[in-house]
C-alpha cells in the first residue's frame, strides 16, 4: 500500500489518511488539548509523509507506524515550545484554550461525565506517564511498535504503562491527587 | 499494505482488541485500560471531515501541489480578519481625514458656474495635496508589511478611485472657455 501511495495511487493514500489520520489527531488533541493545534499537527504530518512518499525518501521498510508517530512527536514537540515561547498569547481561541486548561475554570466533578473525568485525570500525570498512555491508546500503537519508537525494552514499557495506569486510577479514585502524590513519592 | 508489524507482535491496535493488552494488569486496570481506548475512539471519532478530506487531497500525487496543504487554519484565519479589520478602519480614517482637510462634501468636485458675463466657468478641482497622497501610501505600506495580497487590492481600489475622479474633472471641463 505505501508502494502505491508513493507511486502517486490515490486510493492507497486515501487508505492511509484514513487509517491513521484519526489516531494521529486523537493523539495531537490529547496531548496539547486544542483541536486547532490537532488540526495543524496532522496537515503538517500528512505533508510530510507525502514528501517522503513523493520523494522516494521513505527508507523504514516494515516500520511506518513507528516512524509516522515518530514525525508526530517531534511536530508536538515544536508545538509546545512554540507556545512555550509566547508567554501571553492574544489569540481568542488560544485564550479561550488557556482558560478551559485553568483549574478555576472546572465544572464540578459531577457535571462531568466519565470520559471528561478521564481526559481531566490524565493532564495531572506527569509527562512522561502521559506519553506512554497517549501514544498506547490514543496513538494505538502496540508495545512492541511503543518499544520501537522510544528506545525502551519492551519490560520496561509494561512497567511504565503499568505504573502510569495505577497512578491514573489513583487520580480517578475519589481522594485522588493525594493517592496518586503518595504512589509518586514511594 | 506491507506488514509493518514486527514479528511476534499482537495484533496491531489501530482498533483496540483486549489480545493486546497488557499482561501486567489486574483486572481493574484492564477496566480503566478499556475506558482509556473508549477514550481514544471518541477522540479519534472527533477528528473534522473537512481535516480529513484536505489530508486525502494533498498526497504525493497531488502534482506540485503546496505542502502544506491548502487549508487555512481557524487562528489563520483570525489574523486574516484581524487585519482586514484593521485596514479598513485605516482607510475609513484616511478617508475621513481627506474629507474634512478638503472643507467637506462636494467642495472637490468639480462645479460649472455662470460668470458675471454670462459665460460659462468651471472651478478647477484641487487635487489631493502632496501629503494627502504620501499618508495614503504610508497606510498602504503599513498594511503591506501585515497582508502583501490585501495591500495591493487596497492600492488597486485607490488607483481606481483617482482614476474615476480625473475621469469627472474631465466630463465637468467645458472645451469652448479654455483660452
Amino acid at each position: 500500500m505505501l508502494r502505491s501511495a508513493s507511486a502517486g495511487d490515490e486510493s492507497a493514500w486515501r487508505w492511509l489518511v484514513r487509517r491513521y489520520a484519526g489516531r494521529v489527531y486523537a493523539l495531537a488533541k490529547s496531548r496539547c488539548g486544542s483541536a486547532d493545534v490537532a488540526d495543524e499537527i496532522v496537515q503538517s504530518v500528512f505533508a510530510t509523509a507525502a514528501v517522503k512518499l513523493r520523494a522516494g525518501e521513505y527508507a523504514e521498510r516494515g516500520r511506518f507506524e513507528p516512524w509516522l508517530f515518530r514525525v508526530t512527536m517531534n511536530r508536538l514537540r515544536d508545538e509546545m515550545r512554540r507556545v512555550r515561547r509566547q508567554a501571553t498569547p492574544t489569540d481568542p481561541i488560544a485564550m479561550r484554550d488557556l482558560s478551559l486548561a485553568s483549574p478555576d475554570a472546572r465544572p464540578g466533578h459531577a457535571e462531568l461525565s466519565s470520559l471528561d473525568r478521564l481526559r481531566r485525570a490524565l493532564h495531572e500525570l506527569s509527562p512522561q506517564d502521559r506519553e506512554i498512555i497517549e501514544l498506547r491508546h490514543h496513538g494505538g500503537l502496540s508495545f512492541n511498535q511503543l518499544s520501537e519508537l522510544l528506545d525502551e525494552p519492551l519490560g520496561t514499557l509494561l512497567a511504565r504503562h503499568h505504573r502510569a495506569l495505577k497512578k491514573l486510577q489513583a487520580i480517578l479514585s475519589p481522594h485522588g491527587r493525594d493517592r496518586a502524590d503518595e504512589e509518586h513519592d514511594s | 499494505m506491507t506488514n509493518n508489524t514486527p514479528r511476534g507482535t499482537p495484533t496491531p491496535r489501530g482498533t483496540p482488541t483486549p489480545a493486546d493488552s497488557n499482561p501486567r494488569l489486574e483486572p481493574d486496570l484492564r477496566a480503566l485500560e478499556l475506558q482509556l481506548d473508549q477514550l481514544a475512539l471518541a477522540e479519534r471519532d472527533s477528528a473534522p471531515r473537512s481535516l480529513i478530506l484536505a489530508v486525502e487531497a494533498s498526497g504525493p500525487d497531488a502534482a506540485d501541489a503546496p505542502i502544506p496543504i491548502q487549508f487555512v487554519s481557524r487562528r489563520s484565519r483570525w489574523s486574516v480578519v484581524h487585519a482586514a479589520l484593521a485596514a479598513g478602519v485605516l482607510v475609513a480614517a484616511t478617508l475621513g481625514v481627506v474629507w474634512l482637510a478638503t472643507g467637506g462634501r462636494g467642495s472637490t468636485d468639480p462645479r460649472p458656474l455662470q460668470t458675471p458675463g454670462g459665460g460659462v466657468a468651471v472651478t478647477t478641482p484641487s487635487h489631493a495635496p502632496a501629503s494627502q497622497d504620501a499618508m495614503l501610501d504610508a497606510i498602504v505600506a503599513v498594511i503591506a508589511m501585515e497582508n502583501d495580497s490585501l495591500a495591493s487590492e487596497i492600492d488597486r481600489l485607490l488607483s481606481e478611485t483617482v482614476r474615476l475622479a480625473d475621469g469627472l474633472e474631465a466630463s465637468y471641463e467645458t472645451p469652448g472657455l479654455e483660452g
